[in-house]
């Protein structure tokens, strides 16, 4: 990541370099991917949206002004293409109803009881598809290797401490829904 | 300490940006339900790390730089035609002009006698063209061929961008 230069590179894609923007998209490709592959529900989207994402970077680029890094404008705009996308099956829990839904929780007779690997994965998954698409990314990103809380704040233009605590939350919903399914 | 307020700490807990202090460690260690609520939330920790991560295939680069090529080439014809669309206003207005003034200073009354001068000079050209028409319609033809084929490779050869 260190190696890239990203001021040259969209330099060269401004003046029309194809090579440059295969160099970007090799760059910012994988997270890109991993975002949009634990965003969205329908996994036969990602490859679809992901050369959305870089068909919008590439029409944007000369209107970059390189006032935000370049990483950080990837994730806005895939932030803004999953949430286009927006494919939910079922309706979002609210707060509201995952606080009615914490309150109902797991009492101390079903302590002992835990998932495994695999039966946590599945039920952790079915229980992502129930948050709305910004806690989905918001949790991507977290889980992603390179993507700051701060790239968050600022794809989200959300202040930071509102990227950390809608975080917290949507890690507290998923929490409250698997405990919910013990009892 | 209550448990809604180690129940706020949870997440923080689990992640390790919170560091417990006595009044919660020892919450936690009264509480079944607050350690249970710990335990899950550090299993949920770890599996969201553990989620598998889609790759790209291997020629998405490729794929994606097709894309732009069709993205530019479509540009460049929205351009194309607004300046030719551009070209052909200013065009109109200026030949609009141009015959606003002959019109003002009385020229377009010599410029329709010229006309009918070459009206009738027309049918004598025709008779001297006529034994050589077959060549140039011919000739004409092909022009237009070239022309035509050229047009056509230039949209054919563009690539298109997949669905």
């Amino acid at each position: 990541m260190s190696d890239f230069d990203e001021a040259g590179v969209v330099r060269r894609c401004r003046e029309g370099d194809e090579q440059a923007f295969g160099e970007l998209v090799d760059q910012f490709k994988h997270l890109v991917y991993g975002l949009i592959g634990r965003t969205v529900l329908d996994h036969s989207r990602v490859d679809d949206l992901a050369q959305e994402v870089f068909v919008r970077v590439y029409r944007g680029l000369p209107h970059f002004r390189g006032e935000s890094r370049l990483s950080t404008w990837i994730y806005r705009i895939t932030s803004n293409v999953c949430r286009q996308e927006g494919a939910q099956p079922r309706p979002a829990l609210s707060l509201d109803e995952a606080a009615e839904r914490g309150a109902r929780r797991a009492e101390p007779a079903v302590a002992e009881r835990a998932f495994s690997d695999l039966e946590m994965r599945e039920r952790l998954e079915k229980a992502l598809s129930r948050l709305p698409v910004t806690a989905r990314f918001l949790i991507a990103g977290h889980y992603l290797h390179g993507v700051r809380y701060e790239d968050l704040a600022e794809a989200l233009n959300m202040p930071l401490g509102t990227v950390k605590t809608q975080l917290y939350r949507a890690k507290r919903r998923l929490r409250e829904v698997l405990e919910g399914e013990l009892t | 300490m209550r448990c809604e307020d180690v129940q706020n700490l949870i997440e923080g807990l689990a992640e390790g940006e919170i560091t417990p202090n006595a009044d919660v460690t020892a919450h936690l260690q009264a509480c079944t339900r607050c350690s249970t609520s710990l335990s899950c939330a550090r299993q949920i920790d770890r599996a969201l790390e553990a989620l598998p991560v889609a790759s790209p295939p291997p020629a998405f680069t490729a794929s994606v730089v097709r894309c732009t090529r069709s993205v530019r080439w479509e540009s460049e014809q929205r351009l194309d035609w607004w300046f030719n669309t551009v070209m052909a206003i200013c065009l109109a207005i200026i030949a609009a002009g141009i015959w606003g003034l002959m019109h003002v200073t009385g020229l377009t009354a010599v410029t329709l006698g010229t006309a009918d001068f070459v009206g009738r000079s027309l049918p004598a050209l025709y008779e001297r063209v006529k034994p050589q028409l077959t060549l140039y319609l011919t000739a004409a033809a092909l022009v237009f061929a070239a022309l035509g084929i050229w047009r056509w490779l230039e949209r054919t050869g563009q690539p298109r961008q997949p669905a």
